[in-house]
């Protein structure tokens, strides 16, 4: 019995996971931002290959030049190449970003499914929890964890993580709680199987699909809020190719190079639209209801 | 009704005390002495002498248990007293009252803003589902939602103040000073409403007394700027006071960038400075405002549809 | 989601509403156009001038914020400083110290009133200044024993024993006198009434500060009517703002910006050497700057000409020691640290950090060379800066983490221990002699956490020579013991000189008589006025 459901079960996953991949192909949006993510990934894995120079390489005596045969976009304040800078940037942005989504996501389908799946206290308390912090606009209260934590990227990542798990905590609680009642895990239940196999096996990867639409999203949010708390000095520090960071560094330049500062700024714009075209199209695919409910939140 | 209300109101209690908790946290987040911190503030920056600061410890209660030193502060906060800024030594209140209209100039602005965008590019897009134009205006949405504020607030301030010579860089004083700031954090709203508008606009003209009142002859136009527009405008609206709060909080960039003496700067600048009190204040008066206006927001609600009243208690 | 559907109209009421307000909101600000700027001759220009300044009127209590008001002439001082630096007469027409050399007698000027009136006299005097021995941390290495008034406007100040800077020390504005009306009953400060060329008119504080002339001022009339100093920390905002006529001076800019500035025929630039260097601190408490060698090192790592030439577009002077060569006391003799990376590394190797592994990084006992640059955002070169010394003495196989924040922050960061180096602007010449500078940068009672100098620094003989410049009033003889003082200092370096500060500040072309102190103790706002 308890193999069937399960092979049965990753059979259904797996046409899903096709039935995804077949959609995302109409949907012209989300392909778009499929394809920009895997350009922007190539890009930073390969950076050294397609970058000619050194991002941290500092030669003072060609500073603030403009776009130029030797380099493509310039060079910045310190003589060094911008769109080295830029190329490597991604890799600092798109693992911030995942890494922070990731942590966020783990955090709130973790306290999710204990709130949807014991209820009881644990689900009031859970609930109370996020009810205060969702009572706080997010910006700043995670400008405030991060600020007073100390300037550094690791702890903006704490600090956002700190506060978005709430949005997942809550859709993942909802779906656990329809989830439950359904048949298969009731008879599975019956057959005794425990508290872990039933999360592990049946409930988590039910409530997945909005879960995986609410990250590609905040991906996309992450790396904004990353690279705002970086603008105001909160988050990546020099020489760090960070783009807010960057963008930063680049205003008291705006006259004399304004490539400092629409470069880098248009580079955080195509990675977040990537995330956001493709969560958009993922969340049309997966699930069209989702839609409204979505709006309320982001 | 009236039991709705009182669940509402009611569960407010703990929701704040919460709020009132974790913003008394901050404090105990950061390394180091408060006592020391305060005392440093006071004597601008000079090491404090051990033995005042021991005499402090004593006098904020730090050497009492944390719910104790909480409850204190809670009360002096129900008071009206959210304590003196390290900074200046003033009273935190009077520096957020202060800088609220500043705040509050720029979130209604840019609210209104949003709206002039947003109320007829999300009609249009509606009417004209998956028409050139719409298509058009969504990725434009989304393209809008994507833009970094902070890079907007930078070209904007490019073009109209260093090369145009419009308006003001930076500061704050009449509406000229306002335009940019607001322009910024509008289009950014703008983005996110004129996606509501569509969907919620869709939504009422696939309705039955809509294609009736189109069934019975009326001019297309008039449906929708009737019928229509009336009822797609609620959620939309609600939303919108919900974002009066999300403007709130882009200001803390925005009026960084422009130099504005609003509460976002004050809480940058705040925090910068690691000035306890007048973070804790800031980060009380945001929630504050946003747990008010999800209040007076679901009160309305209920008050105008029943069902929510249920669905809302079964949460 | 049902809500979606539902509603009735009052919600497009509240929108009604909501844009009532906006609308009412707007309609109050009339948009403020600056008046027809001189258009017709027959018309008087305006004598109005908005300063945009780094620093913000966080208060104005002369005992903690005198600084600020002695530079926007709310307050007058005893003794004031010329242009070339020497002590002249202010509120105290002169001054003589006694035979035995421990009582200095001011004879006040006749019929100066503060601001709101009231006379200024030797009480008045003592009152302000016991003020600042009991709230203030000015005096609190100045072995006073009394203040007296002996006479209406005669005061004297008796000191324990010599102390030879004492009417240097009584030019900063910590010591300006104030009236008694500045408090309120219970003795806490509400108001600043001085007695300076300009009266507070209304501060925002944070923010701003506007000014209005003292028609009744003792000394040289001002021709501007009314001031406005704004606090605008980024330079790149005041530098726009400046050119966007939002502000007729723009302060401390950076040297980088000059160029761009000098092109524009509508804007002046100044740039003038001040009494301020950049240095960096080293924590002298921990590894591996506890350790002279290392210190050295790092000194020949950083190659001072190349910051000047390219950060500070050469406006700068790279330094050999604390003081500019233009001063009177600087000891011509000193060579610094030339820039020397064979040497660096050398010295870094007899210290036991070798790049054992090839990694780039210099060890010892298996530990990496990582240390922790704090430096703060208002001055606006010191972040770029930070970054090409990183990049300097990462050729040396030094890791630097730079953490740019608040100055307050920074200095917590400091007086905790919490650093290696601090990179930073120190001003010198607040109260125009050396000894007070040396004193507290660098004497072992000072150099424990607080203050902008040494860190940990603990010299027997720098502290015994500091004590013979206070005690000393022959010339001759205290120029050398700063020699020697700088000698030692340079020698030992627990302070790194990078560069001398030139100041530049812009003003818009119409705003005549800006004339930057060198020891940036005071703006003279009388001098200026608009005008063609």
């Amino acid at each position: 019995m308890r193999g069937v459901l399960t092979g049965d079960r990753y059979v259904w996953q797996k046409k899903r996971l096709n039935r995804t991949f077949s959609a995302l192909k109409e949907n012209k949006l989300a392909a778009v931002g499929l394809i920009i993510i895997s350009v922007l990934v190539l890009m930073a894995v390969f950076a050294p290959l397609i970058t000619l120079r050194d991002p941290y390489e500092q030669n003072l005596e060609i500073r603030l030049t403009g776009s130029n045969e030797k380099y493509l976009m310039g060079t910045d304040q310190f003589g060094r190449c911008l769109f080295s800078r830029l190329i490597y940037g991604i890799r600092i942005s798109l693992t911030t970003g995942v890494i922070s989504a990731v942590l966020t996501m783990g955090i709130g389908v973790f306290t999710g499914l204990l709130a949807g799946y014991f209820g009881g206290i644990m689900d009031e308390l859970i609930m109370r929890i996020t009810d205060i912090v969702l009572s706080f606009p997010s910006i700043v209260l995670t400008l405030v964890i991060a600020g007073v934590l100390g300037p550094d990227l690791k702890n903006i990542i704490i600090a956002l993580a700190a506060v978005g798990w709430t949005k997942y905590a809550r859709v993942v609680r909802g779906s656990v709680l329809s989830i439950k009642e359904q048949e298969y895990v009731e008879s599975a239940k019956a057959l005794g199987a425990s508290d872990i196999y039933l999360l592990c096996r049946h409930i988590l990867p039910n409530c997945m699909g909005p879960v995986i639409v609410i990250m590609t999203l905040s991906i996309g949010g992450a790396i904004l809020s990353i690279a705002g708390l970086s603008f105001l000095g909160l988050g990546a520090q020099p020489p760090t190719p960070e783009w807010g960071m960057m963008l930063n560094q680049g205003v008291p330049f705006m006259r004399r190079a304004p490539h400092l500062t629409i470069f880098p700024g248009l580079a955080i714009m195509i990675t977040v639209l990537a995330f956001n075209f493709l969560g958009d199209g993922l969340r049309d695919i997966m699930d069209p209801r989702l839609k409204s409910k979505l709006f309320q939140k982001f | 009704m009236l039991r709705y209300l009182l669940r509402r109101i009611l569960m407010l209690v703990p929701i704040l005390l919460g709020v009132t908790l974790i913003t008394f946290s901050t404090m105990h987040l950061a390394p180091g002495d408060p006592a020391e911190l305060i005392l440093r503030g006071r004597l601008g920056g000079a090491d404090p002498p051990r033995q005042a600061v021991e005499e402090l410890r004593e006098e904020m209660g730090l050497n009492i248990p944390f719910y104790v030193q909480y409850g204190k502060w809670l009360k002096k906060v129900i008071q009206g007293d959210l304590g003196n800024s390290f900074r200046t030594g003033r009273p935190v209140l009077t520096e957020l009252l202060s800088r609220f209209p500043a705040t509050l100039e720029l979130a209604l602005l840019s609210t209104l803003i949003s709206l002039g965008i947003a109320v007829p590019v999300g009609i249009i897009s509606a009417v004209k589902r998956n028409s050139f134009l719409d298509i058009f205006s969504m990725i434009g949405a989304l393209l809008g939602v994507s833009m970094p504020n902070f890079w907007l607030a930078l070209l904007l301030m490019m073009f109209f103040s260093l090369k145009l010579g419009l308006l003001p860089v930076a500061g704050y004083g009449g509406f000229r000073y306002l335009v940019l700031p607001a322009v910024t954090l509008g289009t950014g709203m703008a983005a996110m409403v004129a996606r509501l508008m569509r969907s919620s606009m869709l939504e009422i003209i696939s309705q039955d007394y809509i294609l009736t009142a189109k069934a019975k002859g009326l001019p297309y136009y008039r449906v929708i700027t009737g019928h229509a527009l009336k009822n797609a405008l609620i959620p939309v609206v609600t939303y919108v006071g919900l974002q009066l709060g999300w403007a709130l909080e882009g200001a803390v960039i925005v009026e960084s960038i422009f130099a504005r003496p609003g509460i976002g700067r004050y809480l940058h600048e705040s925090v910068f400075a690691r000035d306890f009190p007048a973070i804790q204040g800031c980060v009380l008066f945001f929630a504050l405002v946003f747990v008010f206006s999800n209040l007076i927001v679901d009160i309305s609600y209920a008050y105008l549809n029943p069902r929510i009243r249920y669905e809302k208690g079964m949460e | 989601m049902s809500r979606l559907t539902s509603g009735k109209n009052v919600l497009l009421l509240l929108l009604l509403v909501m844009c009532l307000l906006i609308s009412g909101c707007g309609g109050n600000k009339v948009p403020q156009e600056k008046s027809a700027e001189g258009e017709s001759p027959q018309e008087k220009i305006p004598q109005e001038l908005v300063i945009g300044s780094p620093w913000t009127p966080k208060e104005l209590d002369p005992v903690s914020a005198g600084w600020l008001v002695l530079r926007i002439g709310l307050v007058d001082t005893l003794v004031a400083i010329d242009y070339d630096i020497n002590l002249v007469p202010g509120l105290a027409k002169s001054w003589e110290i006694s035979s035995d050399e421990l009582e200095w007698t001011f004879k006040l000027e006749e019929g100066v009133k503060f601001h709101d009136g009231t006379p200024l006299n030797a009480e008045a005097v003592k009152w302000s200044l016991e003020r600042v021995m009991e709230k203030g941390t000015l005096f609190k290495d100045v072995p006073i024993k009394s203040i007296e008034a002996r006479g209406d406007y005669t005061l004297t100040i008796v000191t324990e024993e010599l102390f030879a800077p004492l009417a240097a020390i009584l030019a900063k504005g910590e010591a300006a006198p104030v009236s008694k009306n500045s408090l309120d009953a219970n003795g806490e400060f509400k108001e600043i009434i001085g007695t300076g060329p300009f009266m507070l008119s209304s501060w925002i504080p944070d923010q701003e500060a506007v000014l209005v002339r003292n028609d009744d001022y003792w000394g040289k009339i001002p021709t501007l009517d009314k001031v406005v100093y704004k606090g605008i920390p980024e330079a790149a905002t005041r530098i726009m703002m400046l050119e966007n006529k939002e502000l007729d001076v723009a302060q401390i800019l950076p040297a980088d910006a000059v160029e761009q500035l000098e092109a524009n025929p509508e804007i002046k630039v100044y740039t003038k050497p001040i009494l301020r260097s950049r240095v960096i601190v080293l924590n002298m408490l921990r590894e591996p700057f506890n350790d002279l060698r290392v210190r050295k090192a790092v000194n020949h790592a950083i190659d001072r000409e190349s910051i000047v030439k390219h950060i500070m577009a050469g406006v700068d002077v790279a330094a050999s020691g604390p003081f500019p060569p233009t001063t009177p006391w600087v000891n011509k003799n000193l060579q610094g640290y030339p820039y020397d990376l064979e040497k660096a590394k050398t010295l870094l190797a007899e210290a036991g950090w070798k790049d054992s592994d090839n990694s780039g990084i210099i060890k010892k006992d298996g530990k990496p060379f990582t240390v922790d640059l704090i430096t703060y955002s208002t001055r606006a070169e010191l972040p770029p800066m930070a970054e090409v010394i990183q990049d300097q003495l990462k050729k040396a196989g030094i890791q630097v983490n730079i953490q740019v924040l608040e100055t307050g922050a920074a200095q917590s960061l400091r007086e905790e221990g919490k650093f290696d180096m601090y990179l930073l602007a120190r001003n010198l010449g607040f109260a125009p002699d050396p000894s007070y500078y040396l004193m507290s940068d660098f004497h072992s009672k000072n150099t424990g956490g607080k203050g902008w100098g040494a860190y940990g620094f603990n010299n027997k003989h720098v502290d015994e020579l500091i004590e013979l410049t206070q005690r000393t009033t022959n010339l001759q003889e205290r120029k050398k013991y700063f020699a020697k003082l700088q000698e030692i200092i340079v020698d030992e370096t627990p302070v790194m000189f990078l560069n001398h500060y030139v100041n530049v500040t812009a003003v818009r072309s119409n705003v005549q008589g800006y004339n930057e102190h060198p020891t940036e103790s005071c703006f003279h706002l009388e001098n200026i006025y608009i005008g063609e």
